[in-house]
């Protein structure tokens, strides 16, 4: 019992040394924050501003000038306009049978349908030029069947292989916010409106869609901001022909050496995000409001009638084809050589070919991104779980009225470790070229570079992983096991850690395949010899023959592979079973 | 004829557990009928497909001679008020309650006129311009029931309108929505679990069990005379024991011997017989005495109190039987007693062959 008093005590009254522990948990995340996320942004920021000591806003308003850089951002808005609306156009009855509809096989549909949001950019892009591109498999197969000589399919570098990649990529996210919401509509609301005297279609118009609407608004604003700083799907798949803002930032900056403009381009970039962002945020607010759940069994229901078997069977085709073909075809292709089935391409990875771009074999890209990501993975979990403790104890603090005014530095904190989340990854990229590339803090050759900035983006992933772990935690159970006799250490090992393991394994998993996937920083500060896995594919995309397309696509399956497993551990394992973005 | 005939209704999710089972009904006009059952009886499909949200496989709604079998359920002129009210939590209160009148273009003076007065059927007139969520579920009920009567429905269905209050408040609500009903001579069927509800509310009360009308019939009329043990229990009577008849038409169960008053039942049957809770009269058990018939001899397992009489229960044989006893009672738990029920307290079931 004393030893009990006393821990209390040690809890309330903390001592020198736990004062000093306390203080680095909390200080070691801020400093990491401030050192590798806001110092870098305020270099990009200063250049893109300031000239020859003074605050010059010429780099900023050129784009203005430029007939070329208005383009871009014309191009920029209406290519993100449009892979929004026919995103949300192909999801929106896609999510109505999602939340309506019991069929068999749907956790593997919905499973299939959420996959894209964990594929990295490179292998998306890969998959489509398998699939659709001038060797891809449906070229091949009309080739044979029509003893053709060109392909007929031409998409390749067009803006339809850009809208076709984007919709891929983003239909899982409509889909899932739109579902998850509709599904905690009580079908009842539709139902009393067609009591009252509307018609099914009238009640849709005047009842399900003004419901729905804080969702739409959410998943369309989303959309439209991974659209909107879409990077490598289109340097990928566009070609030199088409540039967003993001990809002419990364031009002007690496082949033109204009880093002025690259950063004022990229000042215009944040500050567009951040709005976009923050409209975002007030919508998923809106959208979060917890509505009155009625009974989920009466929710989905069995078809019925020949038109809704339509509905379903035809969505379901949607998902299947539109997310399993091309994900099909990278793998068949990476299995097909010129003269039937192999697995030379596989082969090859291992090999160091004298014509190769490299003077590594591929399989040395492939230790170097687990390398990375496995630094990244510790860096991001390590200062994410001091950081969601820091503010999992101020919120308690200001919950309990200790010290007041906390709740809104611990809002405001919150918010501020989200920021990456709403940061281009190329705008990072540049701001660690400029900002590292020089003294006082030159890591240009550091190999510590690309998981610090692989770590800066996966924080938010695993703050929003473990802060819900964290508030799960109740103190009554800590004083429960205490009050039957488990010590400090024992009630740690008995109490938090078994709450806190699986929100841990998901926080790390994110954080690793985010690091894998990487493409637009990590091209930036990847150097040539000790490229990542995305950017050897792309480098390899580059070169022409049979055998470097053939290598990046056996690299993509890789990929897809780890990061698909990746997906179904954090599937299994996630705090809670609403998706969170 | 009925205003409403359900004729040979049958529908079915699943092949080996049809949901309803061939059901025919009539309700008269003006009527409150409750329609009362164990949850997952087929009540609320029943329902439903009087509504036209669901559509039967086999039989015929018939509404003022009319078949409703391809009539949509936005054109059947039927209200609906939802087990979670289903309010539009998009709309205020008063913009919920003129839906139904918008839905019929109703000319604005007219239909705010309709909703002021709505409001004010069920006391709300103050909270119109309140958004649904912001009043309490008791408030909500209130709406839903003012939104579903707005456009004067021919028929109002009810599905367990007050399962998601609780119970103080259910109490009060039910005679509440009775007196509405009434004051608006509305025709209406109200779905419901509990049997206090169901006496309070309806006219008239339809058990249902497993997709089948076990028993139609006014309040009074079931409580008395239980068509089956099932509507025993379920209306709330504890005692039921099994046994047989013996060849003096008595009786035979493992709690004693019985006779009823009227019916001479056949020898050698399987029975189910059901005593009643009221006592005739309670003695000490002296075993001296053989047991006379309509006896029960037992040991009083615990008296409870319940302000105007005390429940007692007793173990016999096995079997933990009720009573209610309003005078005085001088016995203590472990006691070993001797009942004497009245033969009209009893009523037999001849068991089904199985």
């Amino acid at each position: 019992m004393a030893r009990l008093v006393k821990d209390r005590q040690a809890a309330i009254f903390p001592t020198a040394s736990r004062r000093i522990i306390i203080t680095l948990v909390a200080l070691l995340p801020a400093i990491f924050f401030v050192l590798f996320y806001l110092y870098p942004l305020g270099v990009v920021m200063r250049m893109g501003l300031v000239s020859k000591g003074w605050i010059d806003s010429a780099a900023l308003t050129e784009i203005f000038y430029s007939r070329s850089l208005l383009r871009v951002l014309w191009f920029t808005i209406w290519q993100a306009a449009v892979s929004t609306a026919l995103t949300l156009l192909l999801a929106f009855p896609g999510a109505y049978v999602l939340a309506r509809y019991r069929f068999p096989g749907k956790t593997l549909v919905r499973a299939l349908a959420t996959l894209p949001f964990v594929l990295p950019t490179v292998v998306v892009a890969t998959a489509f030029i398998a699939l659709i591109g001038p060797a891809g498999i449906l070229n091949n197969w009309l080739k044979d069947l029509f003893t053709l000589d060109a392909a007929p399919i031409r998409l390749n570098q067009t803006v339809w292989i850009i809208l076709l990649a984007h919709i891929f990529f983003n239909y899982s996210v409509a889909l899932r916010l739109i579902s998850a919401y509709w599904l905690n509509i009580s079908p009842s609301m539709s139902q009393a409106a067609q009591m009252l005297g509307a018609s099914p279609l009238r009640a849709f118009f005047e009842v399900t869609l003004p419901q729905l609407r804080p969702a739409i608004t959410a998943a369309a604003v989303l959309v439209f901001i991974f659209c909107f700083t879409s990077f490598g799907v289109i340097v990928i798949l566009g070609g030199p022909k088409f540039a967003t803002l993001e990809v002419e930032i990364y031009r002007q900056a690496l082949n033109m050496f204009n880093l002025p403009v690259a950063a004022a381009l990229s000042l215009w970039q944040i500050l567009f995000t951040f709005i976009l962002m923050w409209v975002y945020t007030r919508t998923q607010a809106a959208a979060a409001r917890p509505t009155k759940m009625g009974d989920r069994r009466g929710i989905e229901r069995p078809m019925r009638t020949r038109r809704e078997k339509a509905l379903v069977v035809g969505n379901l085709s949607v998902i299947i084809f539109l997310i399993g073909a091309p994900l099909f075809a990278l793998t068949v292709r990476s299995i097909q050589g010129q003269n039937g089935l192999t697995l030379a391409y596989y082969q090859a990875l291992f090999i160091n070919r004298e014509d190769s771009l490299f003077f590594v074999p591929p399989v040395e890209a492939i230790l170097n991104s687990v390398t990375i990501a496995t630094g990244a993975m510790l860096l991001a979990v390590g200062l994410g779980l001091m950081a969601a403790r820091t503010l999992f104890e101020w919120e308690r603090a200001a919950r309990n009225g200790v010290r007041r005014g906390i709740n809104l530095s611990t809002r405001l904190l919150d918010a501020l470790f989200m920021l990456p989340l709403a940061t281009s990854a190329v705008t990072l990229g540049l701001g660690y070229l400029i900002a590292f590339g020089r003294p006082p803090l030159n890591l240009r050759s550091s190999i510590l570079m690309l998981p610090i900035v692989h770590a800066v983006v996966a924080v938010p992933f695993v703050l929003r992983s473990v802060l819900p772990g964290f508030r799960s935690i109740q103190q009554s159970l800590r004083e429960a096991a205490a009050m039957l006799g488990a010590d400090g250490w024992r009630t740690w090992w008995e109490v938090d850690w078994p709450l806190m393991r699986r929100p841990i394994l998901v926080a790390a998993l994110f954080a690793f395949t985010i690091s894998l996937g990487e493409f637009s920083a990590t091209i930036f500060l990847a150097r040539p010899e000790t490229p990542t896995l995305p950017v050897a594919i792309y480098r390899f995309l580059g070169q022409p023959g049979a055998m470097n397309y053939g290598q990046a696509l056996a690299m993509s399956v890789l990929l897809m592979l780890v990061c698909t497993v990746a997906f179904v551990a954090i599937e299994h394992f996630r705090f809670s079973a609403e998706g969170e973005f | 004829m009925s205003l409403l005939e359900v004729i040979a209704v049958s529908k079915s999710y699943s092949l080996d557990a049809p949901a309803v089972r061939d059901v025919s009904l009539g309700i008269e006009d003006g009527e409150i009928l409750c329609l009362l059952g164990p949850s997952g009886c087929g009540k609320t499909t029943l329902l439903r497909m009087i509504a036209g949200l669901e559509r039967p496989d086999q039989g015929r709604i018939m509404f003022e001679g009319r078949d409703m079998g391809k009539v949509p359920p936005h054109e059947r002129g039927f209200g609906m008020m939802f087990q979670d009210f289903a309010l539009f939590p998009h709309k205020s209160v008063r913009e919920n309650v003129a839906f139904g009148l918008r839905m019929q273009h109703m000319a604005t003076p007219e239909l705010d006129r309709r909703v002021v007065a709505m409001l004010e059927l069920v006391d709300l007139a103050r909270l119109g311009e309140r958004q649904v969520a912001e009043i309490s579920g008791g408030e909500q009920q209130r709406v839903a029931l003012a939104r579903a009567l707005a456009p004067g429905p021919r028929l109002l269905m009810l599905d367990e309108p007050l399962g998601a209050l609780d119970r103080a408040l259910r109490e009060r609500l039910m005679l509440d929505a009775r007196a509405i009903l009434k004051r608006v001579g509305m025709t209406a069927i109200y779905v419901t679990h509990d049997q206090t509800e169901a006496f309070a509310v309806g006219d008239r009360l339809a058990v249902m069990n497993r997709g089948q009308i076990i028993q139609v019939g006014k309040p009074l009329m079931l409580y008395q005379q239980p068509a089956t043990p099932f509507v025993a229990k379920f209306l709330g009577f504890q005692n039921l024991v099994n046994g047989f008849v013996d060849e003096d038409g008595s009786i035979v169960t493992p709690v004693g011997h019985f006779r009823l008053r009227e019916s001479e039942p056949t020898p050698g049957k399987t029975v189910t017989l059901l005593i009643k809770p009221d006592i005739e009269a309670i003695s000490e058990n002296s075993q001296a005495v053989p047991q006379p018939e309509n006896t029960i001899d037992g040991t009083l397992d615990a008296v409870i109190f319940r302000g105007r009489y005390l429940q007692v229960w007793v173990s016999v044989q096995g079997y933990r039987l009720l009573f209610e006893e309003y005078g005085d009672f001088p016995f203590q738990p472990g006691d070993s007693i001797r009942l004497t029920v009245s033969s009209s307290q009893l009523l037999l079931y001849e068991s089904l062959p199985q």
